[in-house]
Formats: structure tokens, sequence, C-alpha cells
């Protein structure tokens, strides 16, 4: 397994948001964790990559326990999080964006050219867009930009935070369809409130409801069950 | 004709000179406020503790004045590069996660409390720091005090330095970076606390060099980094708090008005005009006039 979650525990002061929340990714896996607003996603996503310290329960990525560690750590380990809100550096240029997603392995330039062509390629609208300051592109360009700044130091796992929050069903799309390619070297945990896109490209799902995961399976038969397409595919 | 062509000239470069020496100080004071977002009151005693460590350390290395004067600026740099360490590490960082208010008072406390110490230590009297370039030099037709010419042309230099800094290297980026989005600085893995850190270095070591490069012409005394303070602060708010080209042009545009009032008419009504000009810039662009809305996560 690449990252096993068990028995997570995670409160905001006294509020206790993940209530012992058990979750498996494997290596070359996509898995989409649906929950509505307040389920717990984005604080799910916020303890893996560091931002919060969990009350108890454990982390093990490629075999290794990680709760607590702070977020550079986790970066240089191989996981990064692209957040709701993207947090790009607006002012500096997508270059320089993509540049500082490689800040951890930054004395290695070769390996930085190599990437830099690899998100390119995922993502070409940026190789044209090299020299704008980041905050004067459209939405889902910043959306690709935070993506591409996040695979730069090819992560093995990335956790992408609603990416289709703000973009056109295409757009969203298209984003999604990407995961598919990248996926055999960078594992893919991806929430989203209205699942029916990220569930397509899914392998596995899991529903997560007030802090608890409630169902989990492969992605079609999560697809499949009435109370999902009710309650979160608008069927 | 020729001589009051001169003399202008001279003015003007005087004017430079102060600037210059202003826009180093408010360098340091709005690279803080980028990355903390802390008005940090205590900078301008990080200046005259580098004058004061220049001081000392041009007692300490004799006669030789090429050689005592190398010594003043390099320990004026180191100290107040120190000072600005400390600061960070023993008051603001504790104070991370308290209302900034709570910084804002710290940093008053913190302005105080050195400037106390400097008069305890020092006394009240005026120190002088002795230059290799006492002497006037010709350029053209001009005569120039060579003190202004080195002062010019070193803060062009480590402008021009912290420039390339700032946009061409790694750590300068991430500096940029951290001044913009902290969290996004985290989520690539940039170390906020290292990079806020080399932050107050960097602000410090600008105030001591100033501090260096203009004690041979002002003098030593306890209450400089206080008026330079004041000063420094309002072109930081004029060229809009955390921007580094408002805070040169800031500089530069007050040491110009100040010297050519100064030289032209009653120097007593100077700090009036020159504080009545950056006033009523606020008042027509409160932002400040390279300042732009805040957006910052
Ligand atoms: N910083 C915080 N302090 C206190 N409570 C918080 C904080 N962040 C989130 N919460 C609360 O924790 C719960 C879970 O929030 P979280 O953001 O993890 O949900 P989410 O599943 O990502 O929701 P959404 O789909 O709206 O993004 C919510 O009740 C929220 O109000
Ligand atoms: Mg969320």
């Amino acid at each position: 397994m690449l990252l096993e979650v068990k028995d997570l525990h995670v409160a905001y002061g006294s509020y206790e948001v993940l209530r012992g929340v058990n979750l498996e990714i494997d290596y070359g896996e996509i898995v989409s964790i649906i929950g509505s607003n307040g389920a717990g996603k984005s604080t799910l996503f916020r303890t893996i990559s560091g931002f919060i310290k969990p009350k108890s329960g454990s982390i093990r990525f490629d075999g290794e326990e990680i709760a607590g560690k702070s977020p550079e750590e986790i970066v240089t380990i191989g996981i990064t999080h692209c957040p709701e809100g993207r947090f790009l550096f607006p002012d500096l240029s997508v270059y320089k964006n993509l540049l500082l997603g490689y800040f951890t392995n930054r004395r290695d330039k070769d390996g930085f050219k190599k990437r830099l062509e690899y998100v390119f390629e995922i993502f070409p609208v940026l190789r044209e867009r090299i020299n704008q300051r980041a905050g004067t592109m459209s939405g889902g360009e910043q959306q690709m930009l935070a993506i591409a700044r996040a695979l730069m130091p090819k992560p093995k796992l990335l956790l992408l935070d609603e990416p289709s929050f703000g973009l056109s069903p295409k757009l969203s799309w298209s984003v999604f369809e990407v995961l598919k390619e990248i996926k055999n070297d960078t594992a893919v945990l991806v929430s989203e409130q209205n699942a029916s896109l990220s569930l397509k490209v899914s392998d596995r799902a899991y529903v997560i409801e007030l802090g608890e995961i409630r169902l989990s399976g492969k992605a079609d038969e999560v697809m499949a069950n009435p109370e999902v397409k009710k309650a979160y595919l608008g069927i | 004709m020729m001589i009051e062509i001169n003399y202008f000239i001279n003015v003007l470069i005087g004017g430079l000179v102060v600037g210059f020496i202003y826009a180093l100080t408010a360098l340091g004071i709005t690279i803080i406020y980028g990355i903390l977002q802390i008005p940090d009151f205590s900078h301008g005693n990080r200046y005259m503790l580098g004058a004061y460590a220049g001081f000392l350390a041009a007692s300490i290395a004799g006669n030789m004045l090429e050689i005592s004067y190398i010594a003043a600026i390099l320990a004026a740099v180191a100290v107040s590069a120190l000072v600005g360490v400390l600061s960070y590490l023993l008051v603001y960082r504790r104070l991370l996660d308290a209302p900034h208010i709570t910084s804002f008072i710290a940093a008053i406390g913190l302005l105080m409390l050195l400037e106390g110490f400097a008069l305890a230590v020092f006394g009240p009297r005026y120190q002088h720091i002795h230059t290799p370039f006492d002497y006037m030099v010709l350029v053209g037709a001009l005569r120039i005090s060579a003190q202004r010419l080195v002062i010019l042309l070193s803060s062009i230099a480590t402008i021009a330095f912290l420039f390339y800094f700032l946009k061409r290297t790694i750590t300068g980026i991430a500096l940029e970076a951290v001044a913009q989005s902290p969290i996004g600085a985290r989520l690539v893995g940039i170390n906020t606390d290292k990079i806020t850190l080399i932050a107050f270095a960097i602000a410090g070591a600008l105030a001591g060099f100033a501090a260096a490069l203009i004690a041979p012409i002002t003098l030593v005394y306890p209450i400089m980094g206080a008026e330079l303070n004041l000063k420094a602060f309002v072109i930081c708010v004029v060229g809009g708090l955390g921007n580094i080209p408002g805070a040169i042009a800031g500089g530069l545009v007050l040491g110009i008005v100040e010297s050519i009032y100064g030289g032209y008419f009653d120097i007593r009504w100077k700090n009036l005009v020159a504080f009545g000009i950056l006033v009523a810039i606020l008042i027509l662009k409160p932002e400040g006039l390279f300042g732009k809305k805040e957006r910052r996560a």
C-alpha cells in the first residue's frame, strides 16, 4: 500500500471533525473521496499534508509513519497537496510558480527541466503563459497551474481537493482526464462534492459523512449505489 | 550661472545620498512587512546599534583609516543583521499566532529597549566614525565629497544585488513567495521560518550598511535610529508597505525634496514641507504610490 490511514481522529479545538477515518490508496490508483459540504474532506487532506496535527490515529506512507510531520517533510517524502483555493503565488510568473513547485529538489537542475517539460505536455496552455503572472490568468488556467505546481516534484501521491470548483464541466473533464495520464507515476486522492465526473476516472471511492467513512468500494459499485446516486450524483 | 547649476547639482547629490540611506532602511521595513505583516518599529534601532558597532570596531581597529572604516562597515552589517535575527527569534516568532497589535506593541517596546540600551552604554554624546574618503573629487566641473560618491555607488550596487537575489536566486524567489502566500510556500515545501529569519537578517544588514555609510557625515548618537525610523515608515507607507520599488522611490523622493528645500529655503521648514508632501500623497493615494490592493492567502 502507498497510503494507509488508520482510525484517524482530528479536531478543531474540542470539535471533532474526523472520527476514526480508515482509508487506503495503492500505487497507480485514482481514489475519489465524496462527501457533502463540511463532511471533513479538506480536513483529511490538510492532516495528511501536515498542516494539521491529528489527535490520534496513524498515517503510513510507503511503510513509514508520517502523522504529525511538517508540510516540508511531507512534500520531501513524496506527497503534494493541491488545496481548495489553490494558494498560487499571484504576482510571480507561471515559470516561477513551477520553479517553486520543484523547491524540495531545487539542486537538481536537469530534473527540473524534465519535469517542466512533463507538466507542459500535460497542460500545453501553461507553456504559452510561461511569463504571465499567475494571478492574471483565468480560473481554469490557475487550476491547471496549481495542479502542475503540485506535480513538479514528481510526487508519489497527489491530494487534489475539489479540482472542478469554479470550472466549467468541459474544463473539469479535461482535468480529470489528466489524472489517468499521471496515475502510473503519481497516485491521486481526489475530493469532490459533485462526484459524477471524478468517479468516472477513479478506480475506487470512499463516501465520507460527518467525519466518518460511510461506504467504500470500486468506483463503478459506488456509482451504482442508490443512496450515492441520490445524494451525490444528482440522479 | 555655472555656479548656480553646480550648486543645484550638489544639492541634488546631497538629496540622493540621504535618499539612498532612507531607501536602504525603508527596504528592511518593507521586506519584513511583506513577510510577517508587522510594522517593525524597532528597525531604526538596528541601524543605530549597527552605527555603534561600527564606531567600536573602528576604535579597536586602529589608526589606519582604510582598515578601520572597513572594520566599521563589516561590524555594522554583522551586528545589525544579528539584532534583526534575534528580534525575530526572541520576540516576533513567539507572537506569530497573537493578534497583530501585540507584535506592533512589542515592536515599540523593542525600540525603546534598544534605545535605552544604547543610551546606558554609550551615553548621549555624539561619536564619530572616520572615513578614508574624507576629501573632494572633481567630476567634470563639479567638486563632490568622495564619501558621498562612495555612498551613491555602494547603495546602487547593494540595491542591484538585492534585486538579483530576489528575482534570480531560488532563496530570493522563495522569499517573495512567502510574502505572497505563506500557505502556498509551505505547500511547495518551503520552510517559512527559515525564510523569515533570512528576511530579518537581510533587513538588518541593509540598515547596518546604511548606518556605516552615513555615520562619517551625520555622526553616531542614541536617537539616530528613532529619527530615521519615523521617516523610513512614512516612506514605506507612501511607497506601499511591502512594496520594494516603492520603498526605493519613496526614499529618494523624500531625500531630494528635503535637500532641495533645505538648499534653497529656510532649513527649519524642511521636515514640515517633506512630510507635508508625503501626507498629501497618502491622502490622494491611500494605498501608496506603488500600492496594490491586499491579496494574500
Ligand atoms: N479552521 C477550522 N476551524 C474550525 N472548524 C473548521 C475549520 N476548518 C473546517 N472546520 C469545520 O470542520 C468541518 C469539516 O470541514 P472541511 O473543510 O474539512 O469539510 P469539507 O468536506 O472539505 O467541505 P467542503 O466540501 O465544503 O470543502 C466543517 O464543519 C467545518 O466547519
Ligand atoms: Mg473542502
